[in-house]
């Protein structure tokens, strides 16, 4: 999610509703978000959009917070000296401010709830119940502002609902509950089906892990064979994981040669900045795309404990993995 | 209730064999009948005495080291001595293969001491199963002991191709590999309808491991509901997994008084080596040991997304505060 995008999106829409002239003039509607986006306040007039602006800070303070909290875990660890973890209070301040500010800013709701959580399952549980409330809220607003799309995930009043259910099916496969997390995507690509939010991917990552071909190659198909780094991991893997091993060696060849850096990133795990508030734009085709996709592919590596030993094996996987830079 | 097969009670059914086909030559009608009488006390006492072979010989061995390496070693914390046993144990597979070259699970024991890569040991497991099940068709041809279609578990000189696939089907398991894991389940207990090895605990996992909740009801309806301490984490995983959070946790909580110290095992959640005979280490049937045994086998799914630490579920199961509490009075009654 990009904040500051999607309040420039809402406002332009509110914009628009209140005078529906400005359709006719396009470079008026570009004018005025160069404008919004410069000095946002000064057009966020409604509480939830204010909201949004406070949501904003409250995730740039938190990837600092964040930060500085890894900094004082390594110190600690290297120091030998007792770690203490702190609660986030930066962030947590940010988002309650935003929450002041409009209680169905379901955005600062899913984050706030990842921060006080107890456990996975508490955390599943409480953004579950808020479900049929936050969809009633959005659909309300969107009807009040958006204009009647085809996929909701154009309607961008109701993105906040759509995220809050793409964040369950997130933290259902921390939990290793995958058929569950199974079930509710492709209740979502069904919902939205041209996935801005890209759900497809993690959907391929689980098809790998519970180990249906036949599922994969459907999402394959939906998508018009349109590969990407997931879809490249999941085919290899599944196919490790089935045996069939001429076809995985040909698949992991392909994911070397067709996705920069991907041979590098799975042979060298490397840091990724934590998803605030969620998985961060991307340039397809890119190692950008590749360090993404073997992040969040990790619980799938080790799963399967032999096989990047075994990609390794291939000489066109190993000297891609030997020889890529990673960009500065 | 669930047994699993002793090295030491095969030996005793091998020389039993053994001794009934020389009492057979040598004794007719009511002296064989005495002849017969005497085994049980003759093995007690002077085991070496009783008329085997070669490969019988190489099976005793065998037993001696799988006492040591499934057993001894971990009543042990020095490394000396643990190094120790483990050259005894290895030396005792030496002299079996050089006793009896076909002494599979000595081959595959011995194998076992010295991976290096568990996909290459899955490979070789592999290329070697055919050799084996002709071999021991073979021996088992020449004992007149070809055991009835379905039923291999019956004769004992086919066990060690069972063993084998076992061994391949917990690779699978462990490396990730479900489907072919279950293929081989699937094949133990089609082969053996008794499945004498157990191969039904290992697929209930697996089917855990699938997230595929009709095989495995399927699973327990074909073993009659058997009660053992692999069925119920079995259900109570899967239930986890989909989400009945509340069917989870009674069953949790069945398992937990399942046996003396249910909270203790299921808190700490202790892994150790699968047993290198038959993989399910052995245990009394019904005691906290057999819930050991089984927790230990459920690691592959335990620590899934854990990291260093437990997974989610594994973390949901040791702070439920029943666990928690049965895990305290555990301690405090020192049954711990």
């Amino acid at each position: 999610m990009d904040v500051s995008a999607e309040l420039n999106y809402r406002l332009i829409r509110k914009a628009v509703k209140t005078n529906p002239a400005l359709l006719d003039k396009p470079e008026a509607i570009q004018d005025l978000s160069r404008q919004m986006l410069r000095s946002p306040e000064r057009y966020a007039q409604d509480a939830e959009d204010k909201a949004l602006i406070e949501l904003e800070k409250a995730v740039s303070l938190g990837s600092r917070e964040i930060d500085d909290e890894l900094d004082a875990f390594y110190e600690a660890a290297e120091g030998m000296k007792p770690y203490v973890a702190s609660d986030l209070p930066r962030l947590k301040q940010g988002l309650q401010k935003a929450l002041e500010l409009d209680p169905h800013c379901y955005d600062a709701q899913i984050l706030l709830s990842l921060v006080e959580t107890v456990s996975l399952d508490h955390a599943i549980q409480k953004l579950d119940n808020l479900i049929p409330e936050a969809k009633e809220w959005c659909m309300a607003r969107s009807e009040a502002i958006d204009e009647p799309t085809e996929d909701p995930f154009d309607a961008v009043c109701l993105r906040p609902w759509l995220r809050l259910e793409a964040k369950i099916i997130d933290l259902l496969i921390q939990g290793a509950c995958y058929r569950e997390a199974l079930t509710r995507s492709i209740a979502m690509l069904n919902r939205a089906p041209q996935d801005a939010q890209g759900i497809r991917y993690m959907t391929s990552l689980i098809l790998a892990r519970l180990e249906d071909e036949d599922g994969l190659n459907t999402l394959d198909a939906r998508f018009d064979h349109t590969g990407n780094a997931w879809m490249h991991i999941a085919r290899s893997i599944l196919l490790y994981k089935l045996g069939r091993i001429p076809a995985a060696r040909r698949a992991t060849l392909g994911l070397a040669n067709l996705c920069p850096g991907l041979a590098f990133y799975l042979v060298n795990p490397t840091y990724t900045e934590p998803y605030l508030p969620d998985r961060p734009y991307f340039t397809p085709g890119t190692s950008q795309e590749s360090l993404l996709a073997s992040y969040e592919a990790e619980f799938l590596i080790a799963d399967t404990p032999e096989y990047i030993a075994w990609a390794l094996s291939l000489e066109g996987f190993k000297n891609a993995a030997e020889t890529f830079h990673e960009p500065s | 209730m669930v047994t699993v097969i002793h090295p030491r009670m095969e030996d005793y059914e091998r020389l039993a064999l053994r001794w009934i086909d020389s009492a057979q030559k040598e004794y007719r009608d009511s002296h064989l009948m005495q002849a017969l009488d005497f085994f049980p006390n003759m093995y007690n006492k002077n085991r070496d005495g009783i008329p085997q072979t070669d490969s019988d010989r190489a099976f005793w061995l065998v037993c001696q080291a799988a006492e040591i390496l499934d057993k001894s070693i971990y009543e042990t914390d020095d490394n000396a001595v643990i190094l120790d046993l483990t050259a005894t144990a290895t030396t005792y597979l030496d002299e079996a293969l050089q006793l009896d070259p076909h002494c599979y699970d000595a081959v595959r024991m011995r194998q076992i001491l010295d991976i290096e890569s568990h996909a290459d040991y899955i490979e070789w497991l592999k290329s070697m199963s055919d050799e084996v099940k002709e071999s021991c068709e073979s021996i088992a041809k020449e004992a007149g002991m070809l055991p009835p279609d379905h039923m291999m578990g019956l004769s004992v000189f086919m066990r060690p191709y069972l063993r084998w696939l076992l061994n391949i089907a917990y690779e699978y398991y462990m490396c990730g590999h479900y489907r072919l894991a279950l293929e081989t389940c699937t094949l133990i207990m089609d082969l053996d309808n008794h499945d004498c090895l157990g191969a039904r605990l290992l697929a209930a996992y697996v089917y855990v491991k699938l997230e595929d909740a009709e095989g495995l009801a399927g699973l327990i309806h074909m073993f009659n509901h058997e009660e053992n301490a692999w069925f119920l984490p079995a259900r109570c995983c899967m239930a986890y997994k989909q989400r009945r959070l509340e069917d989870a946790e009674q069953l949790l909580r069945e398992l937990a008084f399942s046996c003396d110290l249910g909270g203790n095992i299921l808190m700490r959640q202790e892994e150790i080596p699968p047993a290198l005979f038959g993989y399910h280490l052995v245990f009394a049937p019904g005691t906290s040991d057999e819930l050991f045994v089984a927790v230990s086998e459920a690691a592959v799914i335990l620590a899934e997304n854990g990291g260093d630490y437990l997974s989610p579920m594994g973390s949901w199961i040791a702070m439920n505060p029943v666990i928690a509490e049965l895990a305290s009075t555990n301690e405090s009654e020192g049954t711990a």
